[in-house]
């Protein structure tokens, strides 16, 4: 199943990378894809000043590369080199966008990646790039780093 | 005696305008031509129906659009416009930062105390990062301060502090 066009416009790889909808939207923003990627779909994460978002006690509630990385050790993550599948480990991928985090997305088994997008829908990516800025269209920027786990 | 008049491939205003020079004069005694749908080939009467229904179509969702507005305050006129237009802006993103400084939210902000029942029906529907506004407008920062991120426990304990402050 495909998203909407009207949401797949703001992914211009997404098609032509392949990927498939896996879950529905979550109108009352239940989660997002900073908390899907840190497998919790309970929790809307983000370390805005405000304090409306989850944050993991103890990490700077700011949106910089250094908070999410924080934030991901809390729960085993540490920063590797690359999205290769590397067996015995799970990966996380943060995305940017002029220099700012926006987006994270988590390595399957199977080496494709899923993504929940905003209060939209999980999917299911074959790239990691598939869900990256193109063309100055999209959301999210571009791959920044990676973090890995071992894998329980 | 059928009027074969019909037959004619002439445009509709043609048809009640300069119509008698095309029928005979008492085209309007004889039962068969009571009404011209009756009379007339098939061909004819297919095209006619099809060109009113679409007409009649456009008019009445105008209608529809025009009545959802009648009897809205300007607050609720503005709140409405700002917040649908906030929600397609928000789109797939993630940030809580962007989602909360998008202009269109800050705008319903700028609406005041008027705008807090018209959020309060919005959680009622379904929880959304209104938390900011309310706070913002409402001036009280010890609401759903228990449970960051859980927007559903949020909008709950805001539900709670407008019906116990009148506002719902």
């Amino acid at each position: 199943m495909r998203l909407h066009p009207d949401r797949e416009k703001y992914y211009p790889l997404l098609f032509v990378s392949g990927y498939e909808v896996k879950s529905p939207e979550t109108p009352d923003y239940r989660y997002n894809c900073i908390a899907f990627a840190a497998d919790d779909e309970n929790l809307w994460w983000w370390p805005d000043r405000h304090g409306e978002g989850y944050w993991p006690n103890g990490v700077k509630r700011e949106v910089k590369r250094d908070a999410f990385i924080q934030a991901y050790e809390t729960i085993g993550y540490n920063v590797c080199k690359n999205g290769e599948v590397e067996a015995g480990y799970e990966k996380i991928a943060i995305y940017e966008k002029d220099g700012v985090p926006t987006h994270a997305a988590k390595q399957l088994e199977n080496g494709r990646w899923k993504s929940k997008l905003g209060p939209w829908e999980d999917i299911e990516h074959k790239t990691v790039e598939a869900v990256q800025t193109f063309g100055g269209i999209g959301l999210y920027g571009e791959v920044a780093f990676y973090m890995k786990r071992k894998r329980v | 005696m059928p009027c074969s008049q019909y037959l004619s491939t002439r445009s509709w205003k043609t048809r009640s305008t300069d119509a008698p020079y095309c029928r005979n004069a008492d085209w309007w005694k004889n039962p068969d031509c009571q009404t011209w749908e009756e009379n007339a080939p098939s061909q004819y009467i297919e095209q006619r129906p099809s060109y009113i229904i679409r007409r009649r179509g456009k008019n009445w969702s105008l209608l529809v659009l025009s009545s959802g507005l009648q009897g809205l305050t300007e607050a609720e006129k503005k709140f409405r416009y700002y917040a649908a237009k906030w929600k397609a802006e928000i789109g797939g993103d993630s940030s809580l930062t962007s989602i909360t400084n998008n202009m269109n939210y800050l705008r319903i902000i700028r609406i005041g105390e008027e705008a807090i029942p018209l959020i309060l029906q919005e959680l009622q529907r379904e929880p959304a990062p209104w938390f900011v506004a309310l706070r913002a407008i409402s001036e009280d920062d010890s609401v759903g301060r228990n449970s960051p991120g859980d927007f559903r426990k949020m909008a709950a304990a805001w539900i709670q502090w407008g019906k116990n402050h009148g506002h719902i």
